[in-house]
């Protein structure tokens, strides 16, 4: 049995609840624990304030005020869709703990002394990161395997932010693709070993921001696919090398929009051919 | 219905607030820049080497008009000393969070040069300056060794943006430029109204030398 623990960004974070149900439908795997990050926190406020800018106030639109309904007026394959399929029933994780009878504790700060008490008492195997903010030592150390997360970029080449965006900008969409990688995190951005990665073709006039609602559904599959990859022991974390990559940050939008002309640029051209 | 309209709200001000300085704007604001600068005949060395060297710039970029000359070319920086070298060599030129003062320049001067062990040591150190300037926005470059007054910080903080810019061109890295363009958005917000011809002068330069790498870099 594997066991395995869940930390999530908000309680009604879409894409933990559909990992969080996948992992409870699993055979062989015990979801044993949620530390959910609470909203309500000056802290999480500044800190996401200053990485993001402006563009916050249109996450907390998305994702606050309208949760799931952000989905209703995108066409194609994104979560929502994906838990349409997947007869996803709670729009709560602390409904899906209380529920299934898992532990859950919301806290402001996931690496405060709570958090490390909690999953410490919960005995991950693994803990599956769905996001939160940067996850420090003490709580890296507690699972015996490690803390996946899935990044929407292909390692070991594309470390850090906004990644689908400079894939495009940097021209290499073609060559090394656009996909999702599962590593293990450490100290590190994105520079944990890699455990799976998956690739995804760019459709003809399908925007970067529709790139990524299809990278977070491939993201749901590959952590759930990891998970039990670690229980059957057919998965070997592979490290990376620093320079095998690059870290990128946070995309000027004058950036941005240079990095949308070239994903026309390159889809479109790899389409007439 | 009301967490749609407030939804939609708050995503028209990010818009709006995310929004950036159009190229055309950038252009006519050094343009204007430029024409208001009035370089005095007795003007020290620096300044008059600053100003030949925006006038170079914007003859690259194809903005002098007809009847604007460039008078001189800029002379070139001078070659940074063995000490320097030293430093850059065993990494201290960007040492907790601590720049080492005009080590921009120097390093602008060695971005051409052949040997390895200085190259790796620039790669470095260049990595460790975007990190830096990434991760703490606007409070980045804060310190400098020796310490520098308020009108030097801002000096280095654009000979940092020119490099960026220049490191961009050279290695074709889109993240350096990236870097720039934001670099000198933060720092126009906080820098004072009133500044002397040489602050203005770097000024228009870091953003002309902005300008010519997004001209290369994102065409």
């Amino acid at each position: 049995m594997m066991r395995a623990a869940l930390i999530a960004p908000i309680d009604n974070s879409l894409y933990a609840r559909l990992v969080a149900s996948e992992l409870q439908q699993q055979e062989g795997v015990q979801l044993c624990g949620m530390l959910v990050r609470s909203p309500w926190s000056w802290k999480r406020l500044r800190g996401e304030l200053g990485r993001d800018g402006a563009r916050l106030l249109a996450k907390i639109g998305q994702k606050f005020l309208l949760g799931d309904e952000r989905f209703a007026e995108q066409a194609g394959e994104n979560l929502m869709n994906l838990a349409r399929q997947r007869g996803l029933q709670t729009d709560s994780l602390r409904r899906m703990a209380r529920a299934h009878d898992i532990p859950y504790l919301q806290v402001k700060d996931i690496n405060d002394a709570a958090s490390q008490r909690f999953l410490a008492g919960c005995a991950p195997q693994v803990i599956a990161f769905t996001g939160g903010g940067l996850v420090r030592k003490p709580i890296l150390s507690i699972p015996e395997i490690g803390v996946l997360n899935c990044h929407t970029g292909m390692l070991p080449r594309y470390r850090g932010m906004d990644v689908v965006e400079w894939t495009a900008a940097e021209g290499q969409i073609g060559s090394i693709g656009m996909g999702a990688s599962l590593h293990l995190m450490d100290a590190g951005v994105d520079s944990g070993a890699i455990l799976l990665k998956r690739s995804l073709t760019p459709q003809k006039g399908e925007s970067l921001q529709q790139v990524r609602a299809r990278l977070e559904v491939l993201m749901v599959n590959l952590m759930v696919e990891g998970v039990c990859a670690l229980r059957d022991g057919s998965v070997q974390p592979q490290a990376q090398e620093a320079k095998d990559g690059r870290q990128y940050y946070v995309m000027h939008p004058r950036v941005r929009e240079f990095a949308e002309r070239m994903r026309a640029r390159q889809v479109d051209r790899s389409w007439q051919i | 219905m009301i967490r749609k309209v407030l939804a939609r709200l708050l995503e028209s001000c990010a818009k709006r607030l995310e929004g950036f300085t159009p190229p055309e704007e950038i252009k006519a604001m050094i343009l204007k820049g430029v024409s208001e600068l009035r370089i005095p005949d007795n003007a020290d060395a620096k300044l008059q080497n600053e100003m030949d060297n925006l006038k170079t710039l914007l003859q690259q970029l194809g903005w002098l008009k007809e009847d604007q000359t460039v008078l001189a070319e800029a002379l070139p920086l001078p070659k940074p000393d063995e000490n320097w070298r030293a430093l850059l060599v065993q990494g201290r030129i960007f040492d907790k969070q601590s720049w080492q003062a005009g080590s921009a320049d120097n390093l602008i001067c060695l971005l051409e040069e052949s040997d390895p062990l200085v190259q790796q040591a620039i790669h470095r150190t260049m990595e460790a300056l975007l990190r830096h300037v990434e991760v703490k926005r606007q409070k980045s470059l804060q310190k400098f060794q020796p310490p520098l007054t308020r009108p030097q910080q801002r000096l280095e903080r654009y000979a940092i943006s020119i490099l960026f810019s220049r490191y961009a061109r050279q290695k074709g890295d889109l993240r350096f430029l990236n870097t720039a363009l934001k670099m000198n958005e933060w720092f126009a917000k906080q820098d004072p109204r009133k500044t002397s011809m040489l602050e203005k002068a770097c000024r228009l330069r870091a953003l002309a030398e902005q300008e010519l790498s997004a001209r290369e870099l994102l065409a």
